[in-house]
């Protein structure tokens, strides 16, 4: 691409990372963090105007961003009281999303990405790369995932909102409450529903977790609305 | 009909006790732990290994401690995590080779493949961009083709995987006495009773024996002998037959053809008429 060198190279630079960035605050906004309209819903030009230097290529360390859960999601996350601890507080915290511009990407990038999220009191890490982890550095995140939760996402993968597709039904996360409902109501344990992978796209759009059930809502033809229960491996 | 015993053999089995299905549990456990312990390890020698080496300058001569660290954190790698480790060291601008100080090969930018005169025409760009020459390749690849496929959960506790570094062709200097005499040394065994031992506990591994997965931890095994004591004479194996020892084979005596008779009726008649 950089062969181009001029400003074709350039503005398709933008536009893909516009198209990354709305798709990210969609995502985390989806997830119910605290998120303005406004604050996801940026066109292109305003883009240009906030994140561009003055010679049109992206400053990409001013993407970066954080935000903190909302209410509904922290009374969500509270995890089950028991006898250790009879009044937990909540599982989640302010999250924060870089955009990261290395050529490559090994165990040393991780290892800082999680040095600066600990220090920094989130909860949470997203890292946006335009290049594959190397498969060590995969490896290294699975260490450390008890001490922070980290995500990657390909630049590549985020250019189009794939739960916008209409094919891709609507998932609800349930609260632990709604869970031990449903499993009460249709006299289940949790093994009998139906499942769905964490590495599967929307579940690791939507971030769930193990033993999390997901609710999908289909539209049917003959039943108008039709919603199956999975649960989360 | 009414004190039928059902016969052992299609009894239902007796659930496992619970502290029994305890037991087994942490010992399944225990395993899956020292799995995941040797996987932690290698990532962190990976790690160790992704910025090696500290005190060497060319990679033909490695500075023995180097060679001996890397020599002692490569053991337990698989080809695949030596193929991680090769990725890792070019993310951090170093030749694939451990013991190689030197930056790789940047070829500049173009396609995905290359031309390297060196490497046989045309190659992946990749691989001319992991070594910094077609030296350092042979030196890899030369530890690699050592490394086993076996999981390393398997090949713990053997001590005697050795991997040997690539010796150059050209080390034309001669050794001198002293060089001589710490190799012969090194090289006899001044322990032939502790290797005695080890071989016991390389053979007691291979058996599966879990004591031997992890060293220093030995379970002691509580044995009851229970003794029965034989009242009554063992069979001497000689009867008092004055009808003839010669009739007896192992301390029983061959029917003769009349008790034959007497005893199975028809088809001992039948057999002796065959018999003519």
């Amino acid at each position: 691409m950089d062969d181009f060198g001029g400003n074709d190279a350039k503005s398709k630079e933008v536009v893909r990372l516009w198209r990354a960035w709305r798709t990210v605050h969609e995502m985390i906004a989806d997830r119910e963090y605290e998120l303005s309209e406004d604050e996801v819903k940026i066109s292109l030009d305003r883009f240009r105007e906030e994140y561009c230097s003055p010679d049109g290529s992206v400053n990409r360390a001013k993407l970066n961003f954080s935000a903190r859960p909302s209410e509904s999601m922290m009374r969500k996350s509270v995890p089950a009281p028991t006898a250790a601890n009879p009044n937990p507080g909540p599982d989640c915290g302010p999250v924060w999303v870089e955009f990261l511009s290395d050529k490559t990407f090994g165990i040393q990038q991780i290892r800082a990405f999680a040095k600066y999220i600990i220090t920094n009191n989130y909860k949470a890490g997203i890292m946006v790369c335009h290049v594959a982890l190397s498969s060590a550095a995969r490896k290294s995140l699975v260490s450390v995932e008890n001490m922070v939760k980290i995500e990657c996402f390909l630049e590549d993968d985020l250019l189009v909102n794939i739960t916008h597709h209409e094919l891709v039904p609507k998932h609800v996360v349930l609260s632990r409450e709604e869970k031990a409902a449903l499993l009460k109501r249709y006299r289940l344990k949790e093994t009998q529903l139906p499942r769905i992978l964490s590495k599967d796209p929307v579940a690791r759009y939507l971030g769930l977790q193990r033993s999390q059930v997901v609710k999908i809502i289909r539209t049917s033809e003959t039943a108008g609305r039709y919603a199956s229960y999975r649960l989360c491996v | 009909m009414d004190d039928y015993i059902i016969p052992k053999s299609i009894r239902q089995p007796s659930r496992p006790s619970k502290e029994d299905a305890r037991a087994l549990a942490v010992q399944h456990a225990t395993i899956l732990q020292h799995r995941k312990d040797l996987e932690a390890q290698i990532l962190s020698s990976l790690v160790y290994l992704s910025t090696f080496p500290p005190n060497t300058t060319v990679a033909s001569q490695p500075n023995p401690t180097d060679a001996r660290e890397f020599r002692n954190h490569i053991r337990l790698f698989q080809p695949s995590d030596y193929d991680d480790l090769i990725a890792e060291r070019n993310v951090n601008d170093l030749c694939g080779y451990v013991l190689c100080p030197r930056e790789n090969r940047k070829t500049g930018r173009g396609g995905e493949w290359t031309l390297a005169p060196g490497a046989g025409g045309i190659v992946r760009r990749k691989e001319v961009e992991m070594w910094c020459t077609q030296k350092c390749k042979r030196r890899a690849l030369y530890v690699k083709v050592q490394l086993s496929e076996t999981a390393a959960w398997e090949r713990a506790g053997i001590p005697d995987i050795e991997i040997y570094l690539y010796e150059e062709p050209s080390s034309s200097a001669p050794e001198t006495e002293e060089d001589a005499t710490a190799r012969k040394l090194s090289e006899m065994k001044l322990e032939d009773e502790r290797q005695s031992m080890r071989d016991g506990a390389k053979l007691a591994l291979e058996r599966g024996e879990v004591g031997s997965l992890q060293p220093g931890a030995k379970t002691a095994v509580g044995v009851m002998l229970q003794e029965h004591v034989v009242e009554s004479a063992p069979p001497t194996g000689v009867f008092e037959d004055e009808d003839g020892d010669h009739m007896m084979v192992e301390g029983y005596r061959i029917l003769r053809e009349e008790e034959h008779m007497v005893t199975s009726g028809t088809s001992a008649q039948m057999n002796t008429y065959g018999n003519r």
